[in-house]
């Protein structure tokens, strides 16, 4: 049987072939996401802390523990201590960093040897610190030897340099404590061999306070353990630091839950519980926790559809393999072997690929997830910063349930066959019959699915966005809706698509040349087997553009967003000095500091001043105050340095700030004036900002959008619950202002030129010594809203899921062709024999094209298109931050259709060529002879 | 009796075979006379289809020349070569050849629209008469998968002279019907061959159609052997 099935695989070598590369796709995709995921999570988790150490300059992967060993206690507490020490990185399962160990004596006074009455006077900490010499630099003098004792005795120490300037004393000294004695009752004799300076690299090892060594004298830390702890711990009073750094970069995804809960433990039940409080790490892994959250089931759902296409793809294939293979089937069976034996050699078929799928699809699969890790945008790569991918348990997992759905398509059609004997077969050949879900209407259940999906999200759109505030991720149901719309669109198409064949037919029936002919017979009657290939390319199609548009519409509306609310390129705001009485006491005016350097700045691109006070509020007649957000600006600088889209607020935004300009006492004021409050155009309305000063001003326009302003203020309450408030704004000229409300801090808003970085910003801030209270540059903002881990896992995924469609639409297209020519190789021969001529062949391919490829490429755009208009706006609730104030744009970019469409008609070309290849080189009277066996 | 609708001058043809070459043809000559039905023998292997195909201008010779109809086909392009097919040839395979997705009536009209027979009442009446011709008037709309192999072959018949060519080339033809159907078949070929004014070449193993052919021509390891 095994000869057997050898065999039969070599004569169907391209067969084989193809359900290999689906072997290989199928193991390759199902491992890239685990794979991906996985690394996604670890450079997420590196963020994280990377971002820790950015804004607090300090070591987060660390456990800091204080004790205390006290005099005439059994002096146990070190000795455990440092056992905990030992074990913990293992118990962790971290890699060690720096073990650090500070032990010091109280302080005692000394006196010198060298009688030097003001050294009388001093108290020292006599204290070791752990791996001391490699982090110091010796300023004089040398370090402490290895014995830490000299030639007489005496325990050689080093201070610092702050010390030496505090403490007095002197290299080459030797000083002795007043009462402080050594375990045998005799003097602790110090000999000062050297001054260190702490050495400035970023291996966090130094982590004290200006000053602590000041006091410090530093002895050989083994010499100390010897003398001072062990069986003479009891004998002192000894304070012990310890620090146990780990490494950050090797803590991975999956060690979170772990090193979690254990720290937990530590600082919660263990016997250490009393001296490990919370370290820091654990706020980190705690917002690592809270984003992993938000994105890991979005992942996954996101990935269902290109698993199920990818089973959908070996199911068709393996379908074709046993279609050519019925005859053998049917013979083998009539000559007497069984169904097991058949089912048995199909089986070992079956393993064979998937075991050889797997042997190349997980070095494939993690290829592909290090091309996904480099994903920007849709279909958008950037291969400067690369994903770290590494194999995991999950992959392994998901690659065993490769192999396993890839067993069960290439057997489970051969258990249907196997059944079938040679006199089934002829029956079976002569009957056509409608397939299943044509009959069941699954189309249009599917559709009527997909439309009460479609109607309930898009009446309960705030609950959605209040889910995903609260940290959940995505309503598989969502993005199922769009699935099943996609799939009973495409069915639908393939219900109607013969129809509209048959009316094409029927118009021309007498008069088509024989090669049309010929190609729409061949369409009614065989359009069926088409079916699956047409389905794939509908949702490869439509699913591509569908996630194009997801894809792009979230991160630009995001960006789009950013951009709004932020306004120009950088708003900072400086602390200004408020002018006090002569008693001491406030008078609202402040010493204006000059703004001559913004200009001067080398990365200005000029600059404006900007009133800018939230907290302002009008105290409109019958109503309480209102909290209004007040502007004053300078509307020609201003106008220079923002944009607000026409369409947005109806009128050009120039023409807003030209009616402000107009009138030196004149407002703008936000649309809900006058649709909430009623006001119209020429209203005067008297404002404060938030100091309670408060002039009036005349309404010139209204306006539904301007640069910073949030029209709607959202807020999560502590229950969880989204809060909804209007935003009001009022904007009035910057002079006015400053005549009537007294000058108060103002914002500089300045456009910067291009490539400006944040260093240089930051750098000239410092050296310009600027004290601020704001500080937003917009590039960085803008970075941040696109390299939301979010966003990123999302394209990541989206993209990955398109790579794969194409390829399987790719390969299972050329496949099915290439198959149905085989299939019809004596009827071409007929055709040929008949005088057919090349370019009517060539025709005939062209029309099978048109009818089976193109019609359902134009379907899967349209499908696609609907599909967008009538969920990505829902899908975008889930995605939009909490801040999202501008309208949601639906965004298709045509480079993105641009290159769907290349990608299709480039397999669609290759199609044909191979097919016309494989037609002109068959030999006419060989086809024939075919057919005579 | 008129001129030659086939003339086979010292045709040789030559196939390369692992270890040297294999003449499957050598030297053949042969004239068919115009509206006569010739029956091809030999036993397999002998170089008949060899002959058939070089005949149809499906394969070349390696020496030699054929004329059909008059007109030399050595150096005739592909093109023309097709254009003669469709317009002067029919061809009836040994197995199934019926294109499965037409019916019986549209096979037949098949090789009347290659032919560039305008449609119209005469081309579907044609199409009707072949097909009666042949038994199968009841059957015009049966798709090939619905028929039996007989039915088929009768239908292959039918289309290859519904264009009313100046030569049919029918390659076993009987082969896989039984006794009484092959010699129907043979018969319905003689009567063509004077009804319609074709040439029929038919090659055959079976001694007991032979009675039906105006000429023999026999074959034995790629030579002429008959008188």
């Amino acid at each position: 049987m095994l000869g057997i099935m050898l065999q039969k695989m070599w004569h169907k070598k391209w067969m084989n072939f193809s359900l290999l590369l689906g072997c290989i796709l199928l193991v390759a995709t199902a491992v890239c996401f685990p794979l991906y995921q996985d690394a996604a999570y670890n450079r997420m988790l590196q963020d994280e802390f990377n971002h820790y150490v950015a804004s607090t300059g300090t070591w987060p992967a660390q456990i800091k523990m204080t004790i205390v060993s006290r005099k005439d206690k059994t002096g146990g507490t070190i000795s455990s201590m440092e056992k905990f020490m030992n074990t913990i990185y293992s118990d962790l399962h971290v890699t060690q960093k720096d073990a650090v160990y500070y032990y010091a004596f109280s302080q005692n006074g000394i006196h010198s040897t060298m009688n030097r009455p003001d050294a009388d006077e001093l108290n020292v900490n006599l204290a070791m610190k752990s791996s001391l010499p490699e982090h110091v630099t010796m300023l004089s003098g040398e370090m402490y030897s290895e014995r830490g004792l000299t030639d007489d005795g005496e325990i050689e120490v080093v201070m610092s340099q702050s010390g030496m300037v505090k403490l007095g004393l002197l290299v080459g000294e030797t000083v002795v404590f007043d009462a402080l004695r050594a375990p045998d009752g005799s003097e602790i004799k110090m000999h000062i061999t050297g001054v260190f300076i702490e050495d400035d690299n970023a291996d966090y090892y130094w982590q004290e306070a200006d000053g602590f060594f000041d006091t410090v004298l530093l002895m050989n830390d083994n010499l100390f353990r010897e003398m001072f702890t062990g069986s003479n711990a009891g004998k002192y009073t000894i304070t012990c630091y310890y620090n146990a750094m780990f490494e950050y970069n090797d803590i991975f995804a999956d060690d979170v839950s772990y090193l979690k809960d254990r720290t937990e433990y530590y600082s919660m039940e263990s016997s250490y519980k009393s001296v490990v409080s919370t370290p820091a790490y654990m706020d980190v892994l705690q917002s690592y926790e809270n984003k992993y959250s938000r994105i890991s089931a979005t992942l996954v759902i996101l990935q269902v559809p290109v698993l199920i296409m990818l089973a959908a793809f070996l199911l068709m294939i393996s379908g074709q393999m046993y279609e050519m293979e019925r005859n053998e089937i049917s013979v083998i069976k009539s000559r007497g072997s069984s169904r097991a034996q058949i089912f048995r050699m199909y089986l070992y078929q079956a393993l064979l690929l998937n075991i050889v799928g797997a042997g190349v699809g997980v070095p494939l699969g993690m290829l592909m997830s290090k091309l996904l890790g480099s994903t920007r945008n849709f279909l958008v790569f950037d291969f400067s910063e690369t994903l770290n991918v590494r194999f995991t348990t999950t992959a392994l997992i998901y690659m065993g349930g490769a192999i396993l759905l890839g067993l069960m398509c290439l057997t489970i059609p051969a258990i249907k066959h196997s059944r079938v004997s040679i006199v089934n077969l002829k029956q079976q050949k002569a009957m056509r019959k409608k397939p299943l879900w044509e009959k069941l209407f699954i189309d249009v259940v599917l559709i009527a699915v997909a439309g009460y999906g479609f109607y309930n999200f898009k009446h309960n759109s705030d609950k959605l966005t209040e889910a995903v505030l609260n940290g959940k991720s995505l309503d598989p149901l969502l993005y199922l809706s769009s699935s099943l719309m996609i799939v009973g669109a495409g069915l639908l198409f393939l219900r109607l698509q013969p129809y509209f064949l048959k009316l094409i037919y029927n118009i021309g029936k007498r008069f088509w040349k024989p090669a049309s002919f010929v190609s729409f017979m061949e369409n009614v009657k065989n359009g069926r087997k088409q079916q699956l290939i047409m389905l794939f390319l509908i949702m490869t199609i439509s699913l591509g553009m569908y996630h194009a548009t997801v894809a792009r519409t979230i991160v630009e509306n995001a960006m789009a967003n950013t951009e709004y609310l932020d306004g120009a390129d950088l708003m900072v705001k400086e602390v200004w000095t408020e002018i006090l009485t002569r008693e001491g006491s406030p008078t609202g005016e402040y010493v204006e500091p000059s703004t001559d350097k913004y200009m001067t700045a080398p990365f200005s691109e000029g600059y404006t001043k900007v009133y800018k006070d939230d907290e302002g509020y009008i105290s409109a007649s019958g109503t309480n105050r209102i909290k209004i957000m007040l502007m004053g600006i300078h509307t020609k600088e201003f106008g220079g340095m923002t944009w607000v889209d026409m369409d947005l607020n109806g009128d050009h935004y120039y023409n807003y700030l030209n009616k402000l300009a107009g009138t030196e006492n004149g407002i703008l004021v936000s649309a809900n004036f006058r649709d909430k409050l009623g006001y119209k155009v020429g209203d005067t309305i008297s404002y404060s900002n938030s100091l309670g000063k408060s002039t009036e001003g005349v309404i010139v326009d209204f306006v539904s959008y301007f640069p910073g302003y949030s029209p709607v203020i959202r807020k999560q309450l502590s229950d969880g619950t989204l809060s909804v408030e209007e935003g009001y704004l009022v904007v009035s000229n910057f002079e006015y202002m400053r005549k009537k409300l007294g000058n108060t801090p103002y914002e500089i808003w300045m456009n910067t030129k291009d490539g400006t970085t944040e260093a240089e910003i930051y750098n000239w801030i410092k050296s310009e010594n600027i004290r601020l209270t704001k500080y937003v540059n917009k590039s960085v903002d803008l970075e941040d809203a696109e390299s939301d881990p979010l966003l990123q896992g999302t394209n990541g995924v989206l993209t990955l899921g398109f790579v794969v469609t194409i390829i399987l639409c790719g390969v299972g297209y050329l496949i099915y062709w290439i198959m149905s020519i085989r299939e019809r190789e004596l009827v071409f021969g007929v055709l040929r024999a008949s005088g057919f001529h090349k370019g009517e062949l060539f025709q005939m391919l062209i029309n099978e094209q048109i009818f089976c490829g193109l019609l359902s490429v134009l379907a899967g755009f349209g499908i696609g298109a609907l599909t967008s208009a009538m969920f990505v706006p829902i899908l975008q609730k889930a995605y939009q931050s909490i801040s999202q104030v501008l309208p949601m744009e639906l965004i298709t970019n045509p480079a993105d259709i641009q290159r769907l469409v290349l990608v299709v008609a480039g397999v669609m070309l290759i199609c044909i060529a191979v097919l016309t290849g494989m037609i002109l080189r068959m030999n006419v009277a060989k086809a024939l002879k075919l057919g005579e066996d | 009796m008129g001129k030659n609708v086939i003339e086979v001058e010292n045709v040789s043809r030559c196939f390369q075979v692992p270890g040297g070459e294999f003449w499957a043809l050598k030297g053949i000559s042969a004239a068919v006379p115009e509206s006569s039905f010739v029956i091809l023998k030999g036993r397999s292997g002998s170089g008949k289809t060899t002959l058939m195909n070089i005949i149809g201008t499906l394969d070349k010779p390696t020496k030699g020349e054929v004329k059909i109809d008059g007109e030399p086909v050595k150096n005739l392009s592909d093109y023309k070569r097709e254009e003669l097919r469709r317009k002067k040839l029919g061809f009836v395979f040994q197995s199934v050849s019926l294109i499965p997705s037409l019916n019986a009536f549209q096979n037949v009209e098949f090789s009347m629209r290659m032919a560039g027979i305008k449609p119209g009442p005469e081309r579907d009446a044609r199409i009707e008469e072949c097909l009666k011709l042949v038994g199968l008037g009841n059957r015009m709309t049966h798709m090939p998968a619905e028929m039996s192999g007989g039915e088929q072959q009768r239908v292959a018949i039918a289309r290859a002279l519904a264009h009313r060519p100046k030569l049919i080339l029918a390659d076993e033809p009987t082969a896989e019907l039984d006794s009484a159907m092959a010699a129907r078949v043979a018969q319905l070929f003689g009567e063509m061959s004077k009804k319609e004014g074709i040439t029929i070449l038919m090659t055959t193993h079976d001694v007991g159609l032979m009675g039906a052919a105006d000429y023999l021509i026999e074959l034995e390891n790629g030579e002429r052997i008959d008188a």
